[in-house]
């Protein structure tokens, strides 16, 4: 029989079993793709077939100026939000996982209890503090919000890993000389690779979709993020669901290539950083 | 002694942080307080907020829901006509979606950061407003204009007596028909919802769905509900009971009745199959009538501009739409109307209240109007408008001659009570409730709420 | 030999010496105060707030849309206690803790173990099964609004084709195992990840030193993968739990707004008495009771599961 063709059948039944599973994960967003080239008429009349003819109306009305603008202030936002989030939640991780000092496992617990916190609770504190120090409206005012949502997961994740790596590697670092900073710096996040991204990925994207904070602290069309920006093309075209469905897909054609081509990152990420040595 | 200092810096780091957000909260909150509501008086603006200073650069915030394409040029034009008359003053307008506008406009009014001027549907929701001291009182200035208003869309705004907003939506909600349907089957328009249910026996046997509904949001299955107790006991009926006046309760058999019949007629396959899981706002139902799956729809006066732009040949050939049914028997009789509104009212913490004003009236004028009903297709509630088309000319007619118009009753009532009028009428529509249980629940509640009046 | 690489790897080191920076902490309070500080200040501004005034106005009476405050003591507790629908509410959100955990976590580890097998195309695959998580939960609500639609949905048609009736699969009691699947069906691709980058971590020595000793794939799996993984699966559930008990956005936006009795969940509630019903008292209760519930079962979780090992 051979160890070879046993592989083979194996190979061939998870390729059966993965292509069913991207149908199932990936039918949507061929919808997305379908519809966004039927007008309004034929689509209400023909959901589910191909256009009879591509139709590129919706297109020319998402793609204006002030999408691209939109895109723009989400790309901000949630690109220094995230660096934020890495940067400050890896510092107080690296102290809960390897310092010892007194209040540490009360302040670790006080922290993760922000993960607790339901969505709308702080929307109107958040919103009168923003508004008082006049930062609503801006997208400054928008990062603040966003960092602090999202430190509790972030340090949360970033403890239980940092435990998780031995310590012979700094204990090695530290016989030849590295101080705190240097091991944090040198042994500590390079090895991160898997749990940094998977905060990255996590809170990207949720900063990315966020609406709810973001409609109530920003006003003006200059500083809308995309999510608002496709809420507000809704109410717009609300009878023009094409239209709208083509807004959802380019809104999120920047995520998905962006996390087609990071994946790579992640994986040689995880190969540098061989544990065992 | 190192360990002890660290966690007071600790400590203080965090206490600090909590402290900045805490004076920051309190210091608007302050600012916003105010319980009693300022009027505007007839020659100076003299509020609580502040003086007006003419001739100084004044900026007004509008929040607004005219976020369609079409209506939001109407409102550009009118925002611009006001600033070409008032030079120094500069307009910023956020139109908004339903929904995201009224978290948005309660947040900010919670940090009193709230607009000058805002939107409303008057009743309930605007209550609320107005008894936080939140809304200016402007019923002076209203009685002066109220004369280009139909009187039904000004009463939409009137609370104790006073106009708190000027309206610039206003008109019923009726029943909207597929005419070619009606012409294949030789129906006649109904005039009594006997006749009614006659016809839609008829369309049943043709495998046609008589009614398209889409109750997912709770909302349009409540206008039937609305529609049918109105027929039945007459707008008195539900206002004694709003007002607690004599013995009238919620549990009065017109509202029994009324969901007596909704069930009779979901059991009767009047309905959509699990017309509770359809959802309007994404097409579910409004599909049903386009694809002449179902003849009818009751629906607000915003589906007349709604179907133009969406189906403009079914606009054209299919729509028809007439005034509810009488029932025979009832109290209720054909010039009393459901429908609804918007309004806009002007907040009390206002700086500029006169320029404020001012923008209102630009905001709700004739040549306002005339814009809207060209452009949108939308009825303002505003009188002198020469309507070209034939369908929004007979929704005026029912404005017009509307001896009263009632508000959709979850605008109406107190916004507990309107949300469990929504419910109940949900259950009712999904059989889940019965129509004394409803009714008991809605008095139960009432009792609660209502007790001032 | 194989079992020795499995114990935990610092448990080993006993007869090293504990590293020189941790016990001396006296020297380094400089650098941990610098290292704590920022995360801090952030998380005492925006969360502290937020929690403390939740708890403050859940002892007033507050209509949440102007400044004017009433105390009220326990009043918004006791009401809360007695009110059925919140309880109910609860029973909800219970029903996603359990449905997330039994198959959101188990569904997860399958498809990372499967990416995991590097087959051609992998690249491809992973953001394939990645792409539910990638869509923001408005357009997911309304795409699959239009899918469920009992007349002009997909699983409409497609069933009419088999010659099934369709079913309403957002009203009444289908509607909760509706917005279920669809939930799991967004999430499963972010545990995926989660626990993708858990596999990633497990050193491939081990297995191959275990089939050395003539292991097989299932032994590999349930004596190697499984146990290396548990810390993963751990974090994992435990931000399931929570989720799921904050959770909010799918079933207002796939309810059309108006959850009832059969999808209301404890945020949709505190949505509804605080935003739309101008009780925004009551609605801090209800917000400060989730949070002290997440708080405990978190905890108790934690407890429970803790390293049994000492640390």
């Amino acid at each position: 029989m051979g160890v070879l063709l046993k592989r083979k059948i194996k190979n061939t039944i998870l390729y059966a079993i993965s292509i069913v599973i991207a149908l199932i994960t990936g039918f949507p967003f061929v919808f997305l793709v379908i519809n966004s080239f039927k007008g309004m008429g034929e689509y209400l009349t023909n959901i589910w077939r191909l256009p009879s003819e591509p139709f590129f109306g919706n297109y020319q009305l998402v793609l204006k100026p002030d999408f691209l603008r939109y895109f723009l202030n989400s790309v901000i936002v949630s690109g220094t939000s995230v660096f934020i989030i890495v940067v400050v939640s890896s510092m107080i991780s690296f102290t809960f996982a390897r310092l010892k000092y007194r209040g540490r496992n009360l302040l670790y617990f006080a922290i993760i209890a922000g993960m607790m916190i339901p969505v709308h609770t702080t929307l109107i504190p958040t919103f009168t503090l923003l508004s008082s120090i006049g930062l609503t409206d801006t997208l400054t005012g928008l990062v603040g919000p966003y960092v602090s949502y999202n430190i509790p997961i972030a340090v949360f994740i970033l403890t239980q890993f940092f435990r998780e790596i031995p310590k012979e590697l700094e204990e090695a670092a530290i016989i030849d000389g590295c101080g705190i900073v240097g091991t944090f710096k040198n042994i500590i996040l390079p090895l991160s690779g898997p749990a940094i991204s998977t905060i990255v990925v996590y809170t990207f994207l949720n900063i990315w979709n966020e609406f709810i904070n973001a409609n109530v602290l920003i006003n003006s069309t200059g500083k809308k993020t995309l999510p608002l920006g496709i809420r507000e093309f809704y109410g717009m075209q609300s009878v023009n669901i094409p239209a709208v469905l083509t807004a959802i897909l380019i809104g999120s054609l920047p995520v998905i290539l962006l996390y087609f081509f990071a994946q790579e990152k992640v994986v040689n990420g995880l190969t540098q950083g061989a544990v065992k040595g | 002694m190192n360990r002890q200092f660290l966690a007071c810096v600790l400590a203080a780091a965090m206490t600090a942080g909590a402290l900045a957000g805490c004076s920051g909260a309190s210091k608007s909150g302050a600012a916003a307080g105010g319980t009693a509501a300022s009027t505007v008086s007839a020659g100076g603006a003299e509020s609580q907020g502040g003086e007006a200073k003419t001739g100084e650069n004044i900026t007004l915030t509008l929040w607004h829901i005219e976020n369609d394409a079409k209506r939001q040029e109407v409102v550009k034009r009118c925002i611009e006509r006001f600033e070409a008359s008032h030079p120094n003053v500069k307009v910023e307008q956020v139109p908004m979606e339903n929904d995201p506008y009224k978290t948005k406009l309660t947040t900010a009014m919670a940090a009193g950061q709230e607009p000058d001027i805002f939107i409303s549907w008057g009743g309930g929701w605007l209550q609320s407003f107005v008894e936080e001291g939140k809304v200016l009182d402007i019923d002076q200035e209203v009685r002066k204009i109220s004369d280009i208003y139909h009187e039904s869309a000004l009463s939409l705004f009137e609370l104790d007596g006073k106009y708190w907003a000027v309206p610039f939506r206003a008109g019923a909600a009726p029943v909207y028909y597929n005419t070619e349907i009606y012409k294949e089957l030789g129906l006649k328009v109904p005039e009594t919802v006997e006749e009614l249910e006659a016809n839609c026996e008829v369309i049943k046997e043709h495998g046609i769905i008589p009614f398209a509904e889409g109750n997912s949001s709770q909302w349009p299955g409540a206008l039937t509900f609305i529609w049918l107790s109105l027929r039945e006991g007459g707008s008195q009926t539900f206002l004694d009971a709003y007002n607690r006046t004599g013995n009238a309760t919620f549990e009065d058999e017109s509202f029994i009745k009324a969901g007596q019949r909704i069930q009779d007629w979901v059991k009767k396959g009047y309905y959509p199959e699990g017309l509770n899981g359809i959802n309007y706002d994404t097409g579910g139902s409004r599909m049903l009538f386009y694809s002449g799956q179902a003849a009818h729809i009751v629906q607000t006066n915003s589906f007349v501009s709604n179907c133009k732009s969406e189906k403009p040949d079914f606009y054209e050939k299919n729509l028809g739409l007439f005034n509810y049914p009488v029932i025979e028997g009832g109290k209720g009789k054909a010039d009393e109307i459901l429908g609804g509104g918007n309004g806009y009212s002007i907040s009390a913490s206002c700086k500029n209240p006169k320029e404020a004003m001012e923008l209102v009236k630009v905001l709700t004028d004739q040549e306002y109007a005339q814009d809207m009903s060209d452009t949108a297709g939308i009825l303002t509630g505003i009188k002198g408008v020469e309507i070209k088309d034939s369908k929004l000319k007979q929704m005026e007619e029912l404005l017009v001659h509307a001896s009263y118009m009632q508000n959709f009753y979850d605008q109406f009532l107190p916004t507990e009570l309107g949300n469990l009028h929504k419910q109940t009428t949900y259950d009712l529509f999904g059989l889940t409730t019965t129509p004394e249980q409803a009714a008991a629940d809605m008095e139960a509640m009432a009792q609660k709420d209502l007790v001032k009046k | 030999m194989a079992e020795r690489m499995l114990q935990r790897p610092h448990s080993g080191s006993s007869s090293v010496k504990r590293s020189d920076y941790m016990s001396k902490q006296n020297k380094h309070t400089g650098i941990i105060t610098l290292f704590v500080l920022p995360a801090l200040l952030f998380y005492g501004t925006f969360n502290v707030v937020g929690i403390v005034r939740t708890f403050i106005y859940s002892f007033m009476d507050w209509k949440g849309i102007s400044a004017n405050r009433t105390f009220a003591g326990f009043g918004n507790y006791i009401e809360l206690f007695g009110d059925s629908l919140f309880w109910n509410a609860m029973m909800n959100n219970v029903i996603l803790v359990i449905v997330s955990v039994a198959i959101q976590l188990p569904g997860a580890l399958l498809l990372a173990l499967l990416i995991n097998q590097e087959l051609k195309g992998t690249r491809f695959f992973r953001t394939v099964f990645f792409m539910p998580m990638l869509l923001s939960t408005v357009a997911t609500g309304i795409m699959w609004i239009l899918f469920y639609d009992p007349y002009f949905g997909l699983i409409a048609s497609l069933m009419q084709k088999l010659g099934l009736k369709s079913i309403a699969f957002l009203e009444g009691r289908s509607s909760m195992p509706s917005i279920l699947f669809v939930i799991c069906w967004q999430f499963i691709p972010f545990y995926m990840i989660i626990l993708k980058a858990g596999l990633t971590n497990i050193p491939t020595d081990i297995y191959e030193a275990a089939r050395i000793d003539g292991a097989n794939g299932k032994q590999c799996f349930w004596k190697i993968t499984l146990p290396l993984l548990v810390p993963t699966l751990r974090s994992a559930a435990v931000l399931q739990l929570v989720g799921s008990l904050k959770y909010f956005d799918l079933f207002y936006v796939m309810m059309g707004g108006a959850p009832n009795k059969a999808t209301e969940l404890m945020a949709t509630y505190m949505y509804k008495k605080g935003f739309t019903e101008f009780r925004m008292g009551y609605a801090s209760a209800i917000a400060a009771s989730m949070f002290i519930l997440c708080f405990a079962i978190a905890c108790m979780f934690l407890y429970i599961t803790r390293d049994k090992e000492a640390a």
